[in-house]
């Protein structure tokens, strides 16, 4: 009778140990799942939130090709950032690219491009073309006097 | 008694990967879902006031007027007024005559009178002078024709127009009819459709406006060379 208690009692450490072993498996696993999610909820919500910012910077640009001058054999083109974003831009006359580098107009500036020795004679219509680099276009009709 | 032993050892595992649930749903699904929301928000509200933005943009209602001058006192002088017809104030950050920009500060206040916004004293030899002014919501707005300066002759414009527009009186087809010197046309118009006469000269030019017979609206319109363009809103 003394002995059946004695090996109950003694039987009774397994389960103890096995509990401590599931409770250490689950800790283990749910720690590493837990700092898991948090630096991929992390790493999402930040590009999440660059992704939205970017593209409110990309909606709020606002420019204007303000004036245009021939002054024989050179064209100048003046840009005017009136958004609330700073802005890069480039010019596009009849297939030519000017500035070779995006221009910088920071919210609120003006600056002019100017493209040396382009070919135009009295009342050709050129179409110009300002665009960002975030992809925004701005389209001028010149005639040249 | 082993099984309700392994069960009762289930439940603390379970309290515990419950515990670890809820941990990980509040310390990194929620932050997230409440950066996105607070992105998202900002977004919509940039959208707004964009949207905002292009209505005033749409709504600025500026006109340039350029006076000439060539008195003894002042001579060969362009003098640059605006008029702000809108209901926004507007302010000025640019003037440009041909392909000279001049910075100003100027803000004019909603259905202001005409006021003068800078005087441009004009070189000796002949020219012709291309008013625009820009707005800081980026609009440009110019002067409705080129100025021109002769030595012997003075200043004069290429173009001197009677315009009008109906937009108030009842009806939808009018007869215009503008008389003055030398000058005698009558034109058949929409509502909303503005109708251009070029009158040639300097002078006061009548403007009738008829439905069917009736005359419903009559103005006199002057035309100097200040003021080669003349609007009539009926």
């Amino acid at each position: 009778m003394k002995e059946r208690e004695r090996l109950k009692e003694r039987r009774a450490i397994t389960p103890v140990i096995s509990a401590l072993i599931l409770s250490a498996v689950v800790l283990t696993v749910g720690g590493v799942l837990w700092a898991y999610s948090q630096s991929a909820m992390t790493i999402s919500a930040e590009d999440y939130a660059e992704s939205v910012i970017e593209m409110t910077d990309t909606i709020s640009e606002r420019f204007i090709i303000e004036h245009v001058a021939y002054i024989d054999p050179n064209l100048k083109v003046w840009i005017y950032n009136y958004g609330s974003v700073d802005i890069e831009v480039k010019i596009e006359v009849g297939g030519v690219t000017q500035p070779e580098a995006w221009k910088e107009i920071s919210e609120g500036g003006f600056v002019d491009v100017e493209f040396i020795d382009y070919p135009a004679v009295k009342d050709d219509e050129l179409v110009i073309r300002a665009y960002t680099r975030r992809g925004n276009n701005v389209y001028y009709r010149y005639l040249v006097p | 008694m082993s099984t309700t032993g392994i069960s009762c050892h289930r439940g603390t595992s379970t309290i515990l990967g419950t515990l670890i649930f809820v941990g990980i749903i509040f310390s990194a699904v929620i932050p997230m879902m409440l950066v996105v929301k607070q992105a998202d928000t900002l977004h919509e509200m940039r959208k707004h006031e964009l949207g905002i933005l292009d209505q005033e943009r749409g709504d600025e209602a500026l006109y340039v007027y350029v006076q000439t001058v060539d008195t003894a006192e002042d001579p060969r002088t362009l003098i640059i007024k605006v008029q702000n017809k809108g209901a926004l104030s507007v302010n000025i950050v640019r003037l440009w005559i041909n392909d000279e920009s001049i910075p100003i500060e100027y803000n004019i206040q909603p259905m202001s009178g005409i006021e003068e916004i800078f005087s441009y004293p004009v070189p000796e030899e002949d020219g012709s002078y291309y008013i625009v002014v820009t707005t800081n919501r980026g609009n440009s707005v110019a002067f409705d024709t080129y100025l021109n300066w002769d030595f012997d002759l003075g200043w004069d414009s290429d173009v001197k127009l009677v315009n009008v527009l109906i937009n108030s009186l009842p009806g939808n087809i009018f007869k215009i009819e503008v008389t003055g010197p030398s000058y005698d046309e009558e034109a058949l118009t929409l509502k909303y459709e503005p109708k251009f006469f070029d009158v040639v000269n300097e002078g006061q030019y009548t403007v009738k406006i008829y439905r069917g017979t009736k005359e419903i609206y009559s103005e006199i319109a002057t035309i100097t060379i200040s003021e080669p363009v003349y609007w009539v809103f009926a």
